[in-house]
């Protein structure tokens, strides 16, 4: 057996499971709320920061360096990014759905934009632009099979992912409050009928992309470290999952983020490792152009 | 145009044409002064996407590099000593001089002279642009803005990883357009030929957008389906809205890099430029044609201020800026004055040109 291809589909599957976290918070928020959340990268380059700040010992409160174990800082980093998940929909994005305004994709998506920028920016002046490097969940590398072997960290974020997307889909599937955000992203005036507070579900659909995203940088941290772009090339993977999914589709922002860990994987041995960025590209740009609705996706009826 | 109107417009010429005597014995405030008006040219042509025909595009930065690029890389010899040579051996002789050059440059031997690449780099954008307009006829709204972000960030990373061919991120040298007799560029001829292109730019713009054009641009603008059914030609409009802003972005690029950039990287496709573009078109005045001017003036010199406190501070501010305007009040910063100025009849309040 070859070992390093084995390798390959096992790290593409780890991608695989990571994006999934990333998308799902898009692909949630996009079907109750219709924004595509362009600041989603720095939700999850947050995720990261606030791990450091919690574990490294950086900071200090009432003159005490913060060092709480990483397995405590990952709850709290997430809880931290789901309240500035919250903030921004409060603020920023509440008049898109509740104002009259015209043409509201436009200004969503301009306002997510111009806050992207804000946090990365905002980052870059506060901590710089040095990389950062909270501590390990899992140290070294674990021995898998033969001659394979895989770092710790990686296969926590694995088994963390699998834990998060499972209850992801509980939540949504299983639970009343998922049933509400489901029946809100099918039909927003009719769920107002039948009594959903469709603003609190905006506030749910904002605050679980923020603890998945707060989640998905706060696993990767330890493994490519935290600065202030590091969401940029994670977000557009997250935008290309959920274009390949079908927009808003849940079940299938986890089939397409593994899809595209395995296609990134085995392209860079098959065809190009420096290329490796570019497949997503290439797949969000033919998905728009021949199937524009996705995998699992609902045909656009426009009325 | 009302008398203020056409006042303003004499004035901020004669302002524009000043400059380069005021500052002569500073190149490096008349570098300023022309990355002020390649922001304008790139900030205008961005505003007739969106501000007139409402295409979100996030492509804008990647045709200012395009064009650049191809300018660059055939002025630099990309064409090569085979094929110069090839065109003479088949009697091309006329043909090879004018592409390649007879003795050119030492090291640019090969090249094109950039007087010529610059107008290839603008229709080979423009070019880039019609198959855009084309792939995004069915994307809208995050559609739109999703594909236009992924086709800039594929054409950064080509750039950026066939190092054989563009040098990638070493960066590209490219031979100077105008040059004084000692081989250095003469900076106050490249700022004029700049203000040139921006006077062009606006001028076109102007008789666009206020003719019927215009109309059909802002009829697309505010609602597709029903400027299709009222029979404005939607394939047709949304695809020349790309090609126009597309080309000028490339022409501007490709003169810009030609006489102020002189190395050429992936880093001016980066989404950083297309966030410049878009702050000062936002804090401007989106949908005029004069809040672009406007911004890229503001925040060029807010940038030039802001240089000393932290390299990256400048996109901090101009990213809340963006937020600010947005939130509350759309218009930008033009959108402010001219409501001012309408009360006083100082600006005309229809548009001057209607269709029968």
């Amino acid at each position: 057996m070859d070992y390093y291809i084995l390798a390959q589909v096992i790290n593409g599957v780890i991608f695989g499971l990571i994006y999934a976290l990333i998308a799902l918070g898009l692909t949630v928020v996009f079907s109750i709320m219709r924004v595509v959340n362009f600041s989603h990268g720095e939700f999850y380059m947050l995720g990261g920061y606030a791990l450091y700040a919690l574990t490294a010992g950086a900071v200090t409160l009432f003159s005490i360096p913060l060092i709480l174990p990483t397995i405590v800082g990952l709850p709290l980093a997430m809880v931290a990014v789901a309240i500035f998940g919250i903030l921004v929909e409060r603020g920023l994005l509440r008049p898109v759905y509740t104002a009259r305004m015209d043409r509201p994709e436009e200004y969503a998506i301009i306002l997510t934009f111009g806050l992207s920028l804000f946090l990365q920016y905002g980052a870059l002046v506060t901590v710089g632009p040095y990389e950062m490097t909270p501590g390990s969940f899992w140290e070294g590398s674990k021995h898998i099979i033969g001659d394979l072997y895989l770092g710790g960290d990686r296969l926590f974020a694995a088994g963390t992912s699998v834990f998060l997307i499972g209850a992801t889909l509980f939540f949504i599937y299983g639970t009343w409050t998922g049933r509400a955000l489901m029946a809100t992203a099918q039909n927003r005036v009719g769920s107002t009928i039948v009594g959903i507070n469709t603003v609190r579900m905006n506030i749910t659909a904002m605050a679980l992309a923020g603890l998945l995203a707060g989640a998905a940088g706060a696993l990767l941290a330890p493994v490519f470290l935290v600065y202030p772009d590091v969401g940029q090339i994670p977000v557009i993977k997250g935008f290309v999952i959920i274009v390949l999914g079908g927009m808003g589709s849940i079940l299938g922002a986890v089939i397409a983020a593994v899809i595209l860990g395995l296609v990134e994987s085995l392209g860079s041995v098959y065809f190009s490792v420096a290329y490796r960025d570019v497949f997503a590209f290439l797949v969000l740009i033919g998905v728009l152009l021949f199937r524009p609705h996705g995998l699992l996706g609902q045909k656009a009826r426009r009325v | 145009m009302t008398r203020f109107e056409k006042t303003t417009c004499v004035l901020a010429l004669a302002g524009g044409l000043a400059i380069p005597l005021l500052l002569y014995d500073q190149p490096y405030l008349i570098r300023v002064a022309a990355s002020v008006l390649y922001f304008i040219i790139l900030a205008s042509s961005w505003n007739l996407l969106l501000g007139y025909a409402g295409q979100l595009s996030f492509a804008h930065a990647a045709f200012a590099g395009i064009g650049a690029y191809t300018s660059g890389l055939l002025s630099a010899g990309f064409l090569g000593d085979n094929f110069c040579t090839s065109l003479v051996e088949n009697g091309l002789g006329v043909v090879s001089d004018l592409l390649c050059g007879e003795n050119y440059s030492r090291d640019f031997s090969y090249g094109v002279h950039p007087g010529i690449s610059i107008f290839v780099g603008g229709a080979v954008a423009a070019g880039i642009g019609w198959c855009l307009g084309r792939m995004c006829l069915r994307t809208r709204g995050p559609y739109l803005a999703l594909m236009t972000l992924g086709f800039s960030e594929t054409v950064r990373l080509i750039l950026q990883i066939e190092h054989e061919y563009t040098r990638g991120s070493l960066g590209l040298r490219i031979p100077y357009l105008w040059t004084t007799d000692d081989g250095l560029p003469n900076h106050a001829v490249g700022y004029l030929i700049m203000l040139a292109l921006t006077v062009i730019t606006i001028v076109v713009l102007y008789y666009l957008v206020n003719s019927e054009k215009g109309l059909f641009f802002k009829a697309i603008r505010e609602d597709e389906d029903v400027a299709a059914v009222m029979g404005v030609d939607l394939v047709k409009w949304k695809v020349n809205a790309f090609v126009i802003s597309s080309g000028f972005a490339g022409l501007a690029g490709a003169i810009y890099a030609h006489l102020f950039v002189q190395v050429l990287a992936p880093q001016m496709l980066l989404l950083l430029e297309m966030g410049l573009i878009l702050a000062m078109t936002i804090v401007g005045g989106l949908g005029t044609l004069t809040g672009p001017i406007i911004g890229a003036i503001l925040l060029v010199v807010l940038w030039e201020f802001m240089r000393d406190i932290s390299p990256y501070a400048h996109m901090l501010l101009f990213a809340t800026l963006v937020i600010i305007v947005m939130k509350f009040f759309r218009e930008g910063i033009f959108g402010l004055i001219a409501r001012r100025l309408k009360a006083k009849n100082l600006i005309s309040k229809a548009p001057p040109f209607t269709v029968e």
